[in-house]
């Protein structure tokens, strides 16, 4: 056994974990419980990304990803009470097509794994940070395509307030 | 001369190596020691934060019960609530989604227990080297906290709808809207600590925290992440997920036995957790005067870091004695108007502090200049608190921003030994709200009277 082979087990741990969560999303016939398992599919991510010696990016997924999209879902699916709780069919007449169409991706994606090299190397010690090289890419070199996405995302917020916002009668 | 610095598990893990131990054999004993000893650590600590709280708020509320009751001084008390709990029975309503049930206590202990795998508990000198007290330095171990208290948070939705109660569902949307308008200042702030010491990793921000500690730069940065810090971690005034008078219990509605005390680890561990946050991002974590030298340093560090966190601790129940529960208009108001606002401009204004190299943002940087020159490099008593003869090596900015240190540190300590005296002269709030009604009702009769 080496450390190689811990990073192997690891990989299988995160792998089972993604995979049960996808299938688990797209089969379950509770809404709320396809979400959780999303959350599942999600973490398991977040754990490819430590592999890849990307902590800060697996931070970012789990605070971004888990913390807010995947509660916002969650709660949206609690306040829409004619689907809480409710057995749903998740299959239509495309699951044909889409299952063709995902079988193409998931080939693409075991190629694209084949060829990645995880960054843990045997002495078991990991590389050097990568938050500081982030922070200055994204604040230097990627200025303006990040100042662009966040007035972006700030339009959309001011968009979904506006169109979300009762008239007073008075206005 | 660069000291070598490691955390006492790597140390601990090239010992087993140097036995003879296979990398991952070593590996995996220690991450079984590491457990064995955090989730040791987080059981002993809960029965003591039970113990504190129940005598605390006693002696606020006037009730002799529980610092006479049970042993010499109420421990009895705490143990025999632990054995109780062992022995409940385990109910699950009949209206339960049962796996989302049976896991969410799990993912609501599990994201605060790991919480403590990132924070250093102190230092000691061995063999010249650095080890500081950490299971796991993480370079983004502020993060790492701020993503664990997230995947709680999915944790507590669970719990509250696996319930199958209305109470539960109502605790856990309230849950949600809190913690999620109280985690943007919570974040903001730390983006200031984190700012200041140049660093994600706790370690890091606490060594820079020699000369002086974060909280003179960032005292309105302590004043938010404290409220938040109390509002994240579901504590009176900001219990409104679990207000008794209003939904039962919350999320934990329908919890009994040893699934309901996972909740209650969980809610005091985090108090633990975010009081050792407070004190290694703002209070210099384990620095403090070496009363017993360098050689002593393994202890005066651990001392000083449980000193300083019990002190919040403490606070923190203080804090719960004092205030009344607030509404949940007022809970959002505060959070979006008040809070967001001063932790925005916060951290513009220590961004444009540390870009311009203001001394009063940048005083953490004065004995890393100064220790080489005062020291010959060694590890002196330098680093841990600043000594009049370090004072001698300042340079005239400098001065000034140590200056304003002293300031802002004989201001928080009058203030808080005024609120600490008013406490312990017996402020009774029942008392003088009392008499605040008469006073009003003095001067409504003598307004009617001038009328």
């Amino acid at each position: 056994m080496s450390a190689d082979t811990i990073i192997i087990i690891y990989w299988w741990l995160f792998t089972i974990a993604v995979v049960l969560g996808a299938v688990g999303t797209v089969s379950l016939r509770s809404l709320y419980h396809a979400a959780l398992s999303l959350v599942v599919c999600l973490a398991g991510v977040a754990g490819y990304y430590v592999l890849l010696n990307a902590e800060f990016l697996a931070a970012a997924q789990i605070i971004i990803y888990i913390g807010a999209i995947m509660v916002l879902v969650i709660s949206a699916i609690l306040v829409s009470e004619n689907i809480m709780g409710r057995q749903i069919v998740m299959v239509n007449r495309l699951v044909w097509p889409a299952l063709v169409a995902s079988g193409a991706l998931f080939c693409i994606m075991v190629y694209a794994n084949m060829r990645t090299v995880y960054a843990f190397n045997p002495e078991g010690q990991w590389l050097e940070s990568n938050v500081r090289q982030i922070g200055w890419s994204l604040m230097a070199t990627y200025t303006l395509p990040f100042e662009v996405a966040s007035l972006l995302l700030f339009m959309a917020l001011m968009g979904a307030i506006i169109i979300s916002r009762r008239e007073k009668p008075g206005d | 001369m660069i000291i070598d610095s490691a955390t006492i598990w790597e140390a601990c893990r090239s010992l087993l190596m140097g036995w003879g131990l296979g990398y991952p054999a070593a590996q995996v004993i220690m991450l079984l020691v590491a457990f064995l000893v955090v989730a040791l650590f987080a059981i002993v600590l809960v029965l003591a934060l039970v113990l504190i709280e129940r005598r605390l708020i006693g002696w606020i509320q006037l009730r002799p019960g529980p610092n006479r009751v049970g042993g010499r001084t109420g421990w009895l008390q705490t143990v025999a609530d632990a054995l109780k709990l062992l022995y409940k029975e385990d109910i699950v309503p009949l209206n339960a989604d049962r796996p989302t049930y049976f896991a969410a206590p799990y993912a609501v202990f599990m994201p605060v227990l790991l919480m403590l795998v990132v924070l250093p508990f102190g230092v000691a000198i061995i063999n010249g080297t650095y080890r500081f007290y950490v299971v796991s330095d993480l370079n983004i171990a502020l993060l790492f906290i701020l993503a664990m208290g997230s995947v709680e948070l999915i944790g507590v939705i669970m719990a509250g709808w696996g319930s199958g109660n209305k109470y539960s569902l109502i605790g856990a949307m309230r849950a949600v809207a809190q913690l999620i308008s109280y985690e943007v200042p919570l974040v903001l702030a730390l983006v200031s600590v984190a700012l200041f010491a140049g660093s994600l990793s706790l370690v890091d921000i606490v060594q820079r925290q020699s000369s002086t500690w974060a909280i003179f730069p960032l005292f309105p940065a302590f004043v938010i992440f404290f409220i938040t810090a109390v509002a994240e971690t579901n504590r009176c005034p900001f219990d409104l997920l679990e207000a008794e008078s209003e939904v039962v219990a919350g999320f934990h509605t329908e919890y009994s036995g040893m699934r309901f005390a996972l909740f209650f680890l969980a809610e005091y561990l985090a108090m633990w957790v975010m009081s050792a946050l407070i004190v290694l991002c703002f209070f210099g974590g384990w620095k403090g005067p070496m009363f017993l030298g360098e050689g002593g340093l393994w202890f005066t560090s651990m001392f000083w870091f449980m000193a300083k966190s019990f002190f919040f601790v403490w606070c923190f129940i203080w804090f719960r004695g004092t205030f009344p529960r607030i509404r949940v208009d007022q809970l959002m108001v505060f959070s979006w108007k008040v809070l967001l606002p001063v932790a925005v401009v916060q951290v513009m204004i220590v961004g444009w502090g540390i870009t311009y190299r203001n001394p009063w943002f940048s005083a953490n940087l004065i004995p890393k200049a100064t220790a080489v020159e005062a020291y010959g490099g060694l590890i002196g008593g330098f680093d841990y608190m600043t000594t009049p003869e370090a004072l001698t090596h300042l340079t005239t900015p400098e001065l000034v921003a140590f200056g304003w240190s002293v300031l802002g540190a004989i201001v928080v300590i009058l203030l808080l030994g005024a609120m600490f005296y008013r406490t312990i002269r017996g402020f009774r709030p029942s008392r003088d709200f009392q008499r605040e009604i008469e006073l009003k009702i003095m001067r409504l009769e003598d307004a009617k009277g001038s009328e």
